[in-house]
């Protein structure tokens, strides 16, 4: 009896002491839980939350709401409506604002010319002595060297000029030999060879933690320039750019590429932080990497010209005022009252050439409609209306286009695709759509995110983000209707829907999909 | 030789993909099944080594998960994630890298398909023209199917080609321990499962994953075979295994 209490006893003990045994998840669970986080991630499951998955320490609910709000989902997302809206290349901020790359040799010729007298070249000397300059980018063995773009060939004919009194093919003007050496100099103090010792090392404000303007100097800790060129730009370089020499400008590559992405990034921060989902045509708020920001408030300053309000509401925001050129940080920033989400990003406004165009991406992408005419609508030739909304057979769809596309009266019409914002008061953008009027792309983004459509279409891009594919006719007879009700009851908050969609059993055990 | 081994590949590749629908016979008209022409060639339905249930020859291939299905090829991002599992970066980067230097670094070092590849691949990226990275979304792939295993196989070519010729090295130096793929002379069953857990993240686990691993094996015996060079056959054998291995559909369907 003893014995067996004792068994008993250090039976119980060793079950209690026992590390519990834990389950693993079988390979079927496993995919389910790649398929949540490549669906929404784009990528397979990190080795920590595959860990978590396999040891059945995470839930599949818990997965997906981890990795919905989480900064994978929020690039993966805005990938997506960054291809839905349309951009195809990256916007070129140069071709957009007036950014000064520095001062060149223009002006000076071969040296025969008449013009190239003594007050013309005292003036010239005087304003090309100090001040930034347009780099060119020497490509050495070492590491990138920044000159004088043109300053080599300025060298040979400035030499013969200065020593020998000689132009191209005729004699320098009197009085002027001494000014020529003067411009000698200038040239020689802002080149270098690869082989030149004189240079110094410098971290431009572009790449100030190291070389990244070419893969071959992914080594390399600093760029090499004349201690000419580093005075007259400043510390770091902060007066000067890469402007000139393009193929190294980095900094403004990735400018522009956030600058292209703001609209889709704005969408998937409104998801990922549970905002609701109409916000996305009406917030005054925008997404800015700290990158853009330094760019405004920096070389890219005139860029605020031409905004609503000519500047934005943050514009003491600490990421325009003393940001880094390559903080990539995601901010949220406050841009004035006459914002309204995407519609009025410069990315959204560059990529439509037109009022019309503005109107009809805007319908397309949340609406998920497209004008049409009627089947069997014939055109008239004889019928030269002017009026689009009046001639036979444009009249179908310009009826509803015409009001849609005043609402952005004060945007650029067809021909310019620059981001200016007309302030002039006497400019009337009232528009007109789904029986309701008001002005401004303020107006427009609500009206058209408040429609029963915006809904229904905020969905089916959800399921095509997630599916890689739009609804089937059967998926939206009977799926779509239940989604919409609850995307409502949620106050439209998408991630909630994204996240019912893909644990839903059919997305999780497709057919065939069977390890 | 090389060839038995892809076809192998391809083999389980499209016996994976394949529905279970029911589906039409292939090859038109019945009986005789002969299609006829002024100069006519005639075509025979047979039923051939990928035949499986409901499954004939003569039907078109298709590598397409099924329409209105939940399934998708993964793109280029997120196969680089798990083929860093087995393939390592080198000091350039991954295989592509190895002549040629691309301005962008991230361009070498986050992702084994080249910047041209990528969107065969079903990545979506804005790239940078002035860097010479020019963007290729004007005419977006409308479907992945052939243009994407014909992509994933050139490279995991670069990629096997270099595992396999670096584990082999290590082989003949008695220096095994950090190989993924080449343990010994010939592979075992459990050797191809120790491979797939590692490239899937699944190492050191008891799942058990459906690569019909045996097969390989007998398979790597037989190309081997087909060599007088006992080393080419090898070598080639490994790099066949790796490929097929790396190409299954579990890597690349989710």
């Amino acid at each position: 009896m003893m014995t067996k209490v004792l068994t008993g006893l250090l039976l119980s003990y060793l079950l209690l002491a026992a590390p519990p045994l834990r389950a693993e998840a079988d390979l079927a669970k496993i995919r389910q839980a790649e398929k949540i986080s490549i669906s929404l991630t784009g990528r397979p499951l990190s080795a920590e939350l595959r860990s978590k998955v396999i040891k059945e320490e995470i839930t599949l609910d818990a997965l997906a709401d981890q990795l919905s709000s989480g900064p994978e989902f929020i690039e993966h997302f805005a990938q997506y409506w960054t291809r839905v809206l349309g951009m195809q290349s990256p916007i070129d901020m140069y071709a957009h604002v007036g950014i000064n790359t520095g001062m060149n040799w223009g002006g000076i010729g071969n040296g025969d010319e008449d013009r190239l007298n003594a007050d013309y070249l005292t003036k010239y000397v005087e304003s090309h002595k100090t001040g930034p300059v347009e780099f060119a980018v020497a490509e050495c063995p070492d590491g990138p060297l920044l000159i004088w773009a043109g300053s080599n060939n300025q060298i040979a004919a400035f030499t013969k000029a200065a020593n020998d009194g000689m132009g191209y093919t005729k004699p320098i003007q009197a009085n002027t030999q001494a000014l020529w050496a003067q411009l000698l100099q200038i040239a020689k103090e802002t080149h270098a060879t690869c082989e030149d010792t004189s240079t110094v090392q410098v971290k431009p404000w572009w790449d100030p933690e190291k070389v990244t303007v070419h893969s071959r100097y992914d080594s390399t800790a600093s760029y090499r320039t004349t201690p000419k060129l580093l005075e007259r730009c400043g510390p770091a370089m902060i007066k000067c750019n890469l402007g000139n020499d393009r193929r190294f400008d980095r900094f403004m590559d990735e400018v522009d590429l956030d600058v292209s992405m703001e609209p889709a990034y704005l969408i998937s921060h409104i998801v990922a932080e549970n905002k609701p989902f109409s916000s996305i045509l009406t917030t005054q708020e925008t997404i800015m990497t700290g990158r853009y920001g330094y760019f405004l408030g920096n070389i890219g300053k005139d860029a605020l010209k031409t905004y609503p309000d000519q500047s934005i509401q943050d514009i003491g925001h600490q990421i325009i005022t003393s940001g880094s050129a390559v903080d990539a940080k995601h901010y949220w920033i406050k841009r004035g009252g006459l914002h309204a989400g995407i519609l009025t990003t410069p990315a959204f406004q560059i990529l439509t050439n037109g009022r019309r165009a503005k109107a009809n991406r805007a319908f397309e992408t949340f609406l998920c409609k497209k004008f049409t005419v009627p089947e069997g609508a014939q055109a008239d030739p004889s019928d030269a209306n002017p009026d689009l909304t009046k001639r036979t057979y444009c009249a179908y769809c310009h009826r509803t286009l015409e009001p849609m596309a005043a609402f952005f009266n004060k945007w650029p019409d067809v021909g310019t695709t620059k981001y200016i914002y007309n302030g002039n008061k006497t400019v009337n953008d009232t528009g007109r759509f789904n029986g309701l009027q008001g002005a401004g792309a303020v107006a427009f983004g609500k009206i058209l995110s408040e429609t029963d459509g915006f809904d229904e279409c905020s969905i089916k891009r959800a399921f095509e983000f997630l599916n890689g594919r739009k609804m089937s006719f059967y998926e939206s007879e009977n799926r779509l209707e239940p989604l919409v009700t609850a995307f409502r009851a949620s106050e439209k908050n998408l991630r909630l829907t994204i996240k019912a969609m893909v644990l839903a059993p059919e997305f999780l055990s497709p057919k065939g999909a069977t390890p | 030789m090389m060839k038995s081994i892809y076809l192998i590949s391809v083999f389980v590749l499209i016996a994976s993909c394949s529905s279970d629908r029911a589906s039409k016979k292939g090859g038109g008209g019945s009986g005789g099944d002969v299609t006829k022409s002024d100069n006519p060639v005639i075509l025979q339905p047979v039923q051939g080594d990928d035949a499986k249930k409901d499954d004939v020859d003569g039907q078109p291939i298709s590598l397409l998960p099924e329409a209105g299905s939940h399934m998708r090829l993964m793109d280029a991002r997120g196969l680089t994630v798990f083929y860093q599992n087995v393939f390592a970066k080198k000091k350039f980067g991954f295989m592509h890298c190895e002549r040629n230097k691309p301005m962008v670094p991230a361009d070498c070092t986050d992702s084994i398909f080249t910047r041209d590849e990528r969107p065969a691949m079903g990545s979506f990226d804005l790239g940078t023209p002035r860097m010479n990275r020019s963007p290729s979304n004007v005419n977006p792939a409308a479907n992945l199917t052939l243009n994407y295993t014909r992509t994933l196989r050139s490279a995991l070519s670069r990629e096997c080609n270099s595992l396999v010729d670096g584990e082999l090295a290590n082989l003949k130096a008695n220096n095994i321990a950090a190989n993924v793929l080449v343990k010994a002379d010939k592979p075992s069953a459990a050797d191809l499962d120790g491979f797939m857990k590692k490239l899937l993240g699944l190492s050191g686990t008891a799942v058990v994953l459906p690569i019909e691993a045996a097969g390989y094996v007998a398979d790597f015996e037989k190309v081997k075979a087909a060599y007088k060079d006992g080393n080419a056959g090898t070598r080639n054998g490994f790099v066949g295994l790796c490929m097929a291995l790396s190409m299954d559909p579990l890597v690349f369907i989710y």
